[in-house]
């Protein structure tokens, strides 16, 4: 554990600390937070004013509801609508409200596991650098709602993309901190996000930016069990994931951590196959383009680099035979980094599973001591995409490639001229 | 490290962490809820249709038979369930969960099982037998601890393993499982605990750490042993009784394993304490721990499955007759009940028919604000009538 002079970079700085050394009265206000109250105290009968029809389950779930007032909507996606919403005792907290839509057509086999999954997951995490999912609810109509704090300042993405915003060394610095932590957690709590990407990390009112998204997440840690290799946006999904691995540990999400840190130093994403491209994408999903654009930004895997490739479900030859990127590559590539933040990144991106860092080894890293200090948060850039943005992210299918939101807005003409009718 | 703070902020502890009183509280309150409604539910059934209603009079009041059936004082006395015989209930209903788990190909591995037994008793806390039997809620919950645990199996699959039951009857209660469930869907479970502690011994009798049980005395063996009659115990008396309610699941498996060699716990917490400093708080730790861990496995020991027990099947057979006749009749048909659960929302305030209207205006203020990409209204455009 860390002595309590030094800064350790396994410590999030910010005092609202709750993983590293929850005191018993921190757990207690966690669990206020919560706001559903221990049940032996919460669901009392009230025989004065006893509901037509209620369980007491029913009861409980009355009174997280009316906790809320929704507000107008901010985004429509494949999975949610999200609206803007308050608590109703205190307008001035503002929170996000996710109603994940009731599809008959994919109900087939009841609710999605993806909502299942992220409602399991929000609902064991609590960490300052993770969107902090504040009550679960139903809604008459059997709809399940999320209550999630509010980001009305969007997405990393957007702010990737806006070329009016300007940021630097110690931003990303301070960023990648915050996801570092965050994913540290996660895999000290044995959970894989398996959907690391820019888009999926919101920024916060306060600047901090905080990992979302768990839909694709699930536990892990026993090797008896087989998992999917088909998880992570293909743009950071790690070469393992791509040659078909069942059985994988917290090194995917470092290699799409690497990702971003490389993405947000040049500012677009570093390997990158063209998924607009019909060709690209009728080769197994894009994966043999994007394993392509992966030998050029970081080298071809081979036995010398990466011993037992070979044996990996999906394997096949590669027809670039590229080196493994060395330092003054990098250092070309990525001069903003610096020597020691160019370590980390090819740490992050080492092809080998067993040798790239561990969410530890990166937090522990160098990289955190030299100069720049990171940017404190109050003083992060903040402009990204607004409120509708984070809707956008967070009403989308997980895991989803392109960008369906760009052409939303003339969907939506259509539908009003359909509606007409 | 007294307090182990990732279990603490955990659901299964923020929610569904009890202490004895505070449980039996909760089952109270749902019995007496429960058991009121029922009432209720017979008396309308009764005053609706007071021709069929006979036949639940009979059975109610087996011995007087010609009693006038429009009685309502005969309806009010239905006799319910108590909080004692919903539990048998609800146990009998995770025994067949266990049953089905084995039944299924590909078998579903035993800690997504638990996790099912484990989602039927949270969900039984707040809702009676008497309202939802357990068998019209067990497939559900299998089925919903298969999608949480990633497991998959098609539901086309799964109910093709099961006998008469169809696709809407496995997921119809679904939403209502989740709302019993606060929407936690993460159970731990003491089963990876048990494997650790067993590799953990097997190293501290390697390394001598464990006093009279060596290498030389056969403690491989001798905690094998231990670790699979343990591992037995995990898998039935710790599912079947209040065990995940009361006790954290490292409490658990050191319970099990105690019941299985109280000797060799007893060794190994004494070892694994003494190597921390020794003072009064350890000392004091030490008792409290033995303490609730003696309790645990006296829990787990008490259990004794009905199969081994002829009392028991004849005593679950009459509360099943008994729960023919007080389970309330608007519940029975849990296809219906979701579905009329869903169409509440077209009752009150928000009719269809205000609904379409706020539509409109929706529709009309986006319009205004996005412009209008198609050009005037259709009753403008010349040959726009057909439609």
């Amino acid at each position: 554990m860390a002595s309590s002079n030094g800064v350790s970079p396994l410590m999030p700085r910010s005092p609202s600390n709750i993983n590293a050394n929850m005191s018993p009265s921190r757990a207690k206000s966690l669990a206020m937070r919560k706001s559903i109250s221990k049940p032996q105290t919460a669901p009392t009968v009230q025989p004065q004013k006893p509901p037509p029809d209620f369980d007491m389950a029913e009861q409980v779930n009355e009174e997280i509801s009316n906790k809320y007032v929704k507000g107008k909507k901010l985004g429509e996606g494949t999975y949610a609508i999200v609206y803007k919403g308050h608590v109703r005792s205190d307008p001035h907290r503002i929170v996000a409200i996710k109603k994940f839509k009731v599809d008959p057509s994919q109900q087939r086999e009841g609710l999605n596991v993806d909502t299942i999954r992220e409602i399991k997951y929000l609902q064991e995490i609590s960490h300052p650098s993770i969107v902090a999912l504040l009550d679960v609810f139903s809604s008459k109509d059997q709809n399940i709602n999320m209550v999630i704090e509010y980001f009305p300042n969007g997405n990393l993405e957007e702010l990737i993309r806006d070329k009016t915003v300007s940021y630097g060394a110690a931003d990303v610095k301070a960023w990648m901190g915050m996801l570092c932590r965050a994913i540290y957690y996660c895999h000290s709590n044995f959970i894989l996000h398996r959907d690391i990407k820019p888009n999926n990390l919101l920024i916060a009112a306060d600047g901090e930016v905080k990992l979302a998204d768990f839909g694709l997440a699930r536990s892990f840690g026993d090797p008896r069990y087989q998992m999917t290799s088909a998880v992570i946006t293909l743009w950071y999904r790690p070469p393992e994931l791509l040659f078909g691995a069942r059985q994988y540990g917290g090194a995917v999400d470092i290699w799409s951590i690497g990702m971003v840190f490389a993405e947000l130093l040049i500012r677009r994403p570093y390997a990158a196959a063209d998924v607009a491209n019909q060709e690209v994408l009728a080769t197994g999903g894009g994966t043999v383009a994007q394993l392509d654009k992966i030998c050029e930004a970081v080298g071809t895997p081979s036995e010398e680099n990466w011993p037992g490739v070979s044996k990996l479900r999906d394997y096949f030859e590669l027809e670039k035979k590229i080196p493994v990127r060395d330092k003054p590559f990098y250092m070309q590539m990525f001069p903003t980094a610096g020597s020691v933040g160019v370590d980390l990144l090819m740490a992050m991106l080492k092809l080998d599973p067993r040798k790239r860092v561990t969410a530890q080894g990166a937090l522990e890293h160098e990289w955190w001591t030299v100069d720049p200090r990171p940017t404190e948060k109050e003083h992060l850039p903040k402009q990204g995409g607004g409120a509708s943005k984070m809707a956008a992210a967070e009403a989308a299918a997980p895991g989803a490639v392109t960008d369906e939101n760009k052409f939303k807005g003339v969907a939506k003409k259509l539908d009003f001229g359909a509606s007409r009718k | 490290m007294i307090e182990d703070d990732v279990y603490r902020a955990s659901s299964q502890y923020r929610y569904w962490s009890y202490t004895k009183e505070s449980l039996a509280r909760i089952r109270q309150n749902t019995n007496d809820l429960a058991s009121e409604r029922v009432r209720a539910a017979f008396h309308r059934a009764h005053t609706a249709h007071p021709a069929h209603s006979s036949n639940s009079h009979n059975a109610v009041s087996a011995g007087d038979a010609d009693a006038d059936a429009m009685e309502i004082d005969v309806d009010v006395d239905v006799e319910t369930l108590t909080v004692d015989e919903e539990l048998k209930i609800v146990e009998w209903g995770c025994s067949k969960i266990m049953e089905m788990g084995e039944a299924m190909n590909p078998r579903i591995p035993s800690h997504i099982v638990a996790t099912a037994i484990q989602y039927l008793r949270r969900f039984y806390l707040t809702n009676s037998p008497m309202t939802y039997h357990p068998k019209q809620i067990m497939t559900c919950a299998l089925y919903l601890a298969t999608k949480a645990d990633h497991f998959y199996i098609s539901l086309a699959k799964f109910v093709a393993e099961l006998a008469n039951l169809s696709e809407d009857d496995v997921k119809a209660p679904e939403f209502l499982l989740l709302q019993g469930l606060r929407f936690t869907l993460d159970v731990r479970h003491p089963m990876k605990g048990l494997a650790g502690g067993h590799i953990e011994m097997n190293v501290m009798a390697d390394e001598g750490r464990l006093g009279d049980i060596s290498k030389a005395t056969g403690s491989a063996k001798r905690i094998g042993t231990a670790a699979d009659h343990a591992k037995r115990l995990l898998a039935t008396a710790a599912q079947m009784t209040d065990a995940y309610f009361l006790y954290t699941p490292s409490q658990i498996w050191l319970a099990a394993m105690m019941v299985a060699d109280r000797e060799l716990v007893q060794i190994y917490l004494h070892n694994k304490l003494s190597e921390l400093s020794s003072n009064e708080a350890t000392t004091s730790l030490q008792q409290k721990l033995m303490s609730t861990i003696s309790a645990c496995a006296s829990l787990l020991e008490s259990y004794r499955s009905p199969k081994d027990d002829a009392s028991q099947r004849k005593e679950i057979k009459r509360i099943g007759k008994k729960l023919t006749v007080c389970q309330n009749p608007e519940k029975m048909d849990i296809v219906a009940v979701a579905r009329a659960k869903a169409a509440e929302k077209r009752g009150g305030k928000d009719s269809d028919v205000g609904k379409a209207l706020k539509k409109r205006k929706l529709e009309r203020d986006m319009m205004d604000k996005d412009g209008d990409v198609f050009g005037p209204d259709l009753r403008n455009v010349p040959g726009s009538g057909e439609d």
